[in-house]
């Protein structure tokens, strides 16, 4: 009898604990009455307006019962901000921008046993990427960060090749199929006058050094090697550093020959944005060959219909962007807060469905975002006024990228979402260019934290030594004794210990 | 000025002055161009700019810019915070800055050494950063527009300044003569320093206004919110939105070259708007300028 009354007693309580534990899972509000809670966030310079005066901030603040006391900090002074509110103690509740999670992670509130316990969105995230909360958790196990912005499929290239094909009917070749063939275009763009105005003012290749979706390193691929920041690629599951590459070599030396016959934009290295954008903003058309982001980028309207992507030479590379997407330290909560628990719920509240996150991400639906009728939505920009843009009324409306909200495949792309005519042609080029990125590429995530700190002093070194080498290598050219010099400098710039540090961290992560 | 005229000049001295006026014009061209130039830019479009068309003659004249600055709420608020900072914290400074000077230049302040010592030991030693953000703070002057105000408002630099004007100008004995009609320290002051001190006061009033004026980064530690920010701080974010630390991980392209087109488009306008009340105050107390300074200077 006893056995019995207790067996019950425990399955009551049992009971009782998964009730109030479904309770926390679901319920809103969160509080029975309104609390306040500071964040310290990082504000666009495009938003015309403040935290408390968004639609979904108030209305997040009606569901959940948490109130914002917001501390807007201009983003071009938020390193400073932020860092002042580390060393001096001095913390808010959340921070939403961006924060150096590696250093200041004894400040935070660990956040995995939350998001475990009453997070079930941000568990959807997790099983839907899997590859996220292995990027998320510090070597010490514990998530003390949740994704921010948008990871779109259209962000998965950052530069492209685009040609003007009227230029190519004109100058009777076909589509370049290799690099030889590549040249022999760019000099005919150069010789015949394809725009035919009689003057020599067409820029063959137009790219820039003042536009990282424009810097000419993307085009090392060609050699069976790749240059991005870390100069660093994967292959067979051992990390290389690609400068010390011969086809590093052969694409320096290529590069100086597409610069010293002029068929590279010869402001490369002078020019400034306005400059560079300048260039494409010309009544008649000077440029043949793009490497930007998508052609609009650039280019003046009547002649975007003009281009079309170059797809990648056979046995090329190129590289795509870190998985996963986003920022991964959008999003911290300080180890001050009172209520950890309360902010978790809150950034898994707006993760729920795509009406609330997008509502903070473009503002209130029918706006500049609608629901179509297969069930997608799409952006369209019918109701933006004059003189103003679809990217300020999206942060002015709603937050965009820079909130609590992590908006990826499930809401993102083109099964949740109708794209824009531009985006679908960069998505569409950009399909050619996955083709051509490596299998093993670089993941995203927290590495050790002193080796991080270690590899991020090492580069530094680094690129003050090759910066000038490569800018160098293009202008004035490269021979066979500079580049066995240039291997003699790299050793003593502590390489292996670079390569080992990322080695450690791919193996971590994969 | 009779004996002058009645020497010829030789053609050493004519050549001389010759090749004085060329280079001082050729010295004059090179400071005023770049301002001529801010000027044409501003009423430019910016894709004229950016292809070097512009040089001697606006191109394709268009007021986008000004449109474009005169519209965004964001500007006229920075505007009338940058006015209340400046006034303000010229006005506390003037009065605290002409008060010390004042009491270090009289002899019989007891402890001067000592005082101004430590005053001036301020000058090249100061807490840092952190320290003061925590003083800020537990005076509770944290996101406060007074905050702003006041740690603008006193320079050591500025009390020396002060301290040697009085020092050559009011001479001992005119206090000895007050002193002897019954006038105290209190109405010496009011009624004799300040009415002779005119010079200096400009001086001091010009050179806090412009540092606050132009000061934003005060504004940027110790406001939290955008509605009092001061000009400079909303212009500077206006053109350096696109390189703070968030956007660098923001993959939205379309967004960062939407605002560096209109940075490119307004920042020669925001330069006009921005430095025109400096530019009228200048006329106003350059007559007390060179006097006031040059006392300052060489006592100091």
């Amino acid at each position: 009898m006893k056995k019995v009354l207790s067996l019950i007693v425990a399955l009551c309580l049992m009971l009782g604990c998964t009730v109030s534990a479904l309770a926390i899972d679901v319920d809103l509000p969160i509080f029975e009455e309104k609390e306040t809670f500071t964040w310290m966030i990082a504000k666009e310079s495009l938003s015309q307006n403040t935290w408390p005066e968004k639609e979904c901030v108030q209305f997040t603040e009606e569901k959940t019962n948490i109130h914002l006391e917001c501390i807007e900090i201009a983003s071009s002074g938020w390193d400073e901000k932020v860092n002042l509110a580390f060393t001096s103690g001095d913390l808010p509740d959340c921070f939403v921008g961006g924060v150096d999670v590696a250093i200041n992670y004894e400040s935070l509130a660990a956040i995995e046993g939350i998001i475990d316990e009453c997070a079930p969105n941000i568990l959807r995230t997790f099983e839907d990427l899997p590859e996220l909360r292995g990027a998320l958790t510090l070597p010490d196990g514990h998530i003390y960060s949740l994704p921010t912005g948008d990871a779109d499929v259209k962000n998965m290239i950052n530069g492209e090749l685009w040609i003007n094909t009227t230029w190519l009917e004109k100058v009777g070749k076909e589509m370049p199929t290799t690099v030889d063939e590549f040249v022999d275009v760019l000099r005919a763009f150069r010789d015949e006058d394809p725009n035919g105005n009689g003057q020599k003012d067409e820029i063959p290749l137009l790219a820039s050094g003042a536009s990282s979706a424009a810097y000419i390193r993307q085009m090392m691929g060609f050699f069976g090697t790749l240059d991005n920041s870390n100069h660093i690629r994967v292959e067979d599951g051992k990390v290389i550093f690609t400068p010390a590459e011969d086809g590093y070599f052969q694409a320096l030396q290529w590069l100086h020959l597409l610069y010293s016959e002029g068929l590279l934009n010869q402001d490369y290295y002078t020019e400034d944005n306005t400059q560079f954008l300048a260039k494409g903003q010309n009544e008649v058309c000077t440029a043949g060959v793009l490497l930007e982001w998508y052609i609009d980028n650039i280019m003046y309207g009547p002649y975007v219909s003009q281009y079309a992507p170059i797809e990648p030479f056979e046995g090329s590379l190129w590289n795509k962007s870190r998985l996963p997407q986003g920022s991964l330290n959008g999003f911290v909560i300080s180890s001050s807060c009172r209520d950890v628990a309360a902010m978790v719920r809150y950034y898994d509240y707006v993760n729920s469905d795509l009406d609330i996150l997008n509502l903070w991400n473009y503002g209130p639906e029918g706006v500049i975002w609608r629901y179509l009728d297969d069930g997608r939505w799409e952006v369209f920009t019918d109701n933006v006024p004059e003189g103003s843009s679809s990217s300020q009324v999206r942060r002015t409306l709603g937050v965009g990228p820079t909130c609590p909200m992590y908006a990826y495949s499930r809401w993102r792309g083109p099964q949740a979402e109708k794209y824009a005519d531009r985006i679908t042609a960069k998505v569409a080029a950009n399909e050619l260019y996955l083709k051509h990125t490596p299998v093993e590429n670089m993941p995203a995530g927290y590495g050790d934290i002193e080796e991080t700190a270690e590899r991020n002093l090492l580069l530094i070194d680094i690129d003050q030594y090759l910066d000038p080498f490569f800018a160098d290598a293009v202008v004035n050219g490269i021979t066979e004794e500079a580049w066995q010099q240039h291997l003699k400098v790299l050793d003593t710039l502590s390489i292996d210990e670079y390569i080992g540090y990322w080695q450690t961290f791919y193996d971590q992560h994969t | 000025m009779q004996k002058n005229a009645v020497i010829k000049k030789t053609y050493f001295d004519t050549g001389f002055d010759i090749v004085t006026t060329i280079l001082l014009v050729l010295a004059l061209l090179i400071v005023l161009y770049p301002m001529y130039f801010v000027v044409i830019a501003s009423v430019s479009d910016a894709t004229s700019i950016a292809a070097g068309k512009v040089i001697l003659l606006p191109k394709n004249v268009s007021l986008t810019s000004y449109r474009r600055i005169f519209q965004d709420a964001r500007i006229w608020t920075g505007y009338k915070n940058s006015a209340i900072y400046t006034l303000s914290s010229s006005l506390i400074g003037v009065t605290l800055t002409t008060m010390a000077g004042y009491a270090f230049s009289r002899d019989d302040l007891v402890g001067r050494k000592g005082l101004l010592t430590i005053y001036v030991f301020t000058m090249y030693f100061g807490g840092g950063l952190v320290p003061t953000y925590l003083v800020v703070k537990q005076v509770g002057l944290m996101g406060s527009p007074l905050a702003v105000i006041l740690m603008g408002s006193v320079s050591v630099y500025n009390i020396i300044i002060a301290k040697s004007f009085f020092t050559t100008t009011i001479p001992k004995e005119l206090y000895e003569a007050a002193s002897i009609d019954g006038c105290g320290n209190g109405r010496f002051f009011a009624v004799i320093v300040v009415p002779l001190s005119k010079a200096i006061i400009a001086v001091l009033a010009l050179y806090y206004a412009v540092g606050q004026w132009n000061g934003y980064f005060n504004a940027l530690i110790y406001l939290n919110k955008e509605a009092l920010y001061p000009l400079q701080l909303i212009l500077r974010e206006i053109l350096l939105g696109t390189t703070g630390t968030i956007s660098a991980e923001i993959t939205d392209v379309d967004a960062i070259q939407e605002m560096q087109r209109i940075a490119a488009t307004i920042k020669f306008g925001v330069i006009i708007v921005a430095s025109v009340p400096m530019l009228v105050m200048y006329p106003f107390v350059q007559k007390y300028f060179v006097k006031g300074v040059m006392i300052g200077s060489v006592k100091g």
